[in-house]
């Protein structure tokens, strides 16, 4: 059977920025391939809903606020979590955001708050659940970069730059962590119209921009199934990787 | 339940070159996950041991001998399977390698240089032409095409296969192009050094070597490629087209 390889069944994993979302989907779906989880985000309001659907699925949840930008916050937090599961054994770095500006408008904190957001919260994160891992000689690392890191989009420099940087961090860390036994991978998520749109011009841009997009918008349930493979033994021998799934949207 | 999505019930897969190598793993991966497999490649004796293995199973098994370099065969093979199955649902063309021509450019000879790009490449193409035309007539299908470090990397000694499995994943990119809007998705499936490889016997000095180069310091098993390979076959992969999973321990990371 080949949920023998994906089983998470013992294992203990922790997604940042898992209270809506991307977040939420992959660890709904760590949790239904057996996982107990560390729900983080920064809106308690939102972890606790996405705890309660964990322990909804018979498995346990500890869910505690973090800012990942904080290395004492993530410090805390890490040791909090280790305390309540006993260790961790699977690192989401799923956190992330942006906010439009054209670079010529542009302070150095806006720049500054989305690079710490998506690429230096990945490097603390990592830094410091990495020490438990390779104390144990093992663990799975999965960062999560962005269709937007191997193309431009306008008014978007901080983000585009922040997740092409996950991506060679991800090569970088893989290389480096081999001899501890831990994975690091990535997955690069195109788009994924998950949010209610704001008005009907949002609508209707949003259909236009799924109508390009070979295999139309994604959906919250095709991205659980590759973070499952990725968390598991089944990817074992994967290692430095960052796997773009967005539909076909970069082919053309 | 995360783990359905992983399910290949009902499924039908054509597996070529699947007598030798990883060949036989990745039939039996797919039969694992519940599929029925047909077993391809020239010779007889041996896809007939993985289609038993497969039947072992409790799946359906089938051993067909067939050249992939022969159009006509290849044509015929499908015919037959959609017909004795039911449906053509996933292809893994696999047949490939290099059949000992590790030689210079300016040595190598116009028929071997066609071999390896008709076995490699061309040989992927007639399978997948066949076969899709059954996948999308049915709105559903998945091909994988199985590529190598060679095909990512140049290497000395190599031309003929680099440019044969290189354009197998530029074929790939632009076949899921083709193929998206239709439920067919296209994706490759890259292997780096396996301990069952006749490149990874090279003496036991060599082969440490070998290891050494690899970030997770150990060869490739069997084992490593069910998961990536079942994923890639399955509804899971519903959103991924048009790209690689490599199987590399990490060496295209350096």
């Amino acid at each position: 059977m080949i949920s023998e390889q994906l089983s998470l069944a013992g294992k203990i994993a922790m997604v940042t920025g898992s209270g809506r979302g991307l977040g939420r989907a992959m660890a709904l779906a760590m949790a239904e391939a057996g996982a107990d989880l560390v729900i983080t985000a920064r809106t308690l309001g939102e972890i606790e809903s996405v705890g309660k659907e964990i322990e909804q699925r018979g498995r346990r949840a500890f869910v505690t606020p973090c800012d990942v930008t904080k290395t004492d916050d993530v410090e805390s937090m890490v040791a909090r979590a280790i305390e309540a599961l006993g260790r961790v054994d699977i690192l989401v770095n799923n956190a992330g955001g942006s906010r439009r500006k054209p670079v010529l408008e542009m302070t150095d904190e806006e720049w500054h708050w989305v690079v710490d957001l998506n690429l230096t919260s990945t490097f603390i994160c990592s830094r410091t659940v990495g020490r438990h891992m390779a104390a144990r000689k093992g663990g799975k690392v999965i960062n999560i970069a962005s269709g937007w890191g191997y193309r431009g989009l306008r008014n978007s420099t901080p983000y585009c730059a922040s997740k092409a940087a996950v991506i060679n961090f991800t090569r970088a860390l893989a290389v480096e962590w081999s001899r501890h036994n831990i994975q690091v991978n990535c997955i690069a998520p195109g788009y994924f119209p998950l949010k209610v749109p704001r008005d009907e011009q949002d609508a209707r841009e949003r259909a236009v921009h799924i109508s390009r997009i070979p295999l139309g918008g994604g959906e919250a349930d095709d991205i659980g199934p590759l973070a499952v493979f990725l968390a598991s033994d089944g990817a074992n021998y994967l290692s430095g990787q960052t796997l773009l799934l967005d539909g076909g949207a970069l082919l053309p | 339940m995360v783990f359905d999505r992983f399910t290949l019930e009902g499924k039908v897969a054509i597996v070529t070159g699947a007598g030798s190598g990883l060949g036989p793993t990745m039939a039996l991966s797919l039969a694992q996950a519940g599929a029925a497999v047909v077993a391809v490649a020239r010779t007889e004796r041996e896809i007939q041991k993985t289609a038993d293995a497969v039947s072992k199973l409790g799946k359906t098994g089938l051993a067909v001998p067939v050249d992939v370099t022969d159009s006509k065969a290849v044509d015929h093979l499908v015919a037959q399977v959609a017909m004795k199955l039911g449906s053509v649902d996933i292809l893994i063309n696999n047949a490939g390698g290099e059949f000992g021509f590790s030689k210079a450019a300016t040595e190598l000879t116009d028929e071997e240089w066609r071999q390896i790009l008709a076995t490699n490449l061309t040989g992927a193409f007639y399978c997948a032409r066949a076969a899709g035309r059954y996948m999308l007539n049915r709105g559903w299908g998945r091909v994988i095409n199985v590529t190598c470090i060679y095909g990512a990397r140049g290497s000395v000694n190599h031309t003929a296969y680099a440019a044969a499995k290189g354009g197998l994943m530029q074929f790939s990119q632009a076949l899921a192009l083709e193929w998206a809007k239709r439920g067919v998705t296209v994706n490759t499936l890259g292997i780096g050094w396996f301990e069952d490889q006749p490149q990874s016997q090279p003496g036991p000095e060599a082969r440490e070597q070998l290891k050494r180069a690899i970030p997770v310091q150990r060869l490739g098993l069997p084992t490593d490629v069910e998961s990536a390979l079942v994923y890639l076959a399955s509804d899971a992969s519903r959103y991924y087209t048009g790209q690689s999973i490599w199987l590399d321990g990490g060496i295209l990371c350096r």
